[in-house]
């Protein structure tokens, strides 16, 4: 917010920034948006945000983890339950520095998303690219369908 | 440094409030640190899924701006649930004299850029000359 002017008076331009600032607490509160957009959400910092798809064959895991190494990352399938740990370790900076800014969440982390379908646990695929991980979950092929002979007596 | 959030559009200031982060088309604001050393002002920000070459950095009228684009990767299916949404990054940030505009430099490893701003040398103190006004 820009500081009042000198006298205090309020301009028109301090009432529409009130307008707004009560139109994002209705906002937060309206089922409307998506949780994340809420700036409550990116408080909570929860790290990473995990995005789930799936299709016919398969479960795909997309979280976003700028700046790790593939070896600080652990990803374990425990029965139907996919178990991502790691930890994010800041940059090394000399020892004069000063923060004007720290907004990254660092540290160690531990998500866990649970399928509803059974996957197979030989074939998991992950791989990390520009921060982001994407790991691959085949289901478990279904039963194929068995013909049922029918006998006429 | 003073932050100028999604500035590069050349929006209202209003505009620029509304539209962050939210409908399509708009900019999703990276998570910044930004530290100083004795000889340079370094910029780190998190933006998942760009690579080197769809990063745009520019420098104007004291204005450094960071922009990334992200290639939208295509859905596999349905969607099981979402924590977050995908798109291009933004986020400017004014800079003073103080730093040396033609040195800066920058690299993206993982999803992460860190800009390097090397610090201007200190501004040598001018001497003023005083020239005596001629006495009437």
């Amino acid at each position: 917010m820009n500081p009042r002017r000198v006298d205090g008076s309020l301009q028109a331009a301090d009432l529409g920034r009130l307008q707004r600032e009560v139109g994002n607490l209705f906002e937060l509160l309206s089922p409307s948006r998506e949780p994340w957009e809420h700036s409550l959400w990116r408080e909570t910092r929860l790290f990473p945000r995990v995005n789930v798809q799936e299709n016919r064959d398969a479960y795909v895991i997309r979280c976003e983890i700028p700046g790790v190494e593939a070896k600080d990352l652990d990803i374990k399938l425990d029965g139907d339950t996919l178990v991502l740990k790691g930890v994010r370790s800041p940059d090394i900076v000399d020892e004069d520095a000063s923060f004007h800014r720290k907004e990254r969440a660092m540290g160690e982390f531990r998500r866990c998303v649970t399928l509803s379908e059974a996957v197979d646990q030989k074939t998991v695929g992950a791989t990390y690219r520009d921060g982001v991980l994407t790991v691959t979950l085949a289901k478990r092929e279904r039963m194929s369908a068995r013909k049922i002979q029918i006998v006429s007596e | 440094m003073e932050d100028r959030q999604n500035e590069r559009s050349g929006e209202s200031e209003q505009d620029r409030e509304t539209s962050q982060a939210t409908a399509d088309g708009s900019y999703l604001t990276p998570a910044v640190d930004i530290y100083e050393t004795e000889r340079a002002i370094v910029i780190l920000a998190d933006m998942p899924g760009v690579t080197p070459e769809n990063l745009d950095i520019d420098i104007s009228e004291g204005i450094l701006s960071l922009a990334g684009k992200v290639v939208a990767e295509g859905a596999v299916g349905r969607d099981v649930s979402r924590e977050y949404s995908t798109g291009d990054y933004s986020r400017s940030f004014r800079v003073t004299n103080a730093v040396n505009l033609g040195n800066v430099t920058a690299c993206m490893k993982d999803g992460v850029l860190k800009v390097v701003l090397p610090k201007a040398k200190k501004a040598v103190a001018r001497r003023i000359p005083i020239v005596s006004q001629p006495a009437e």
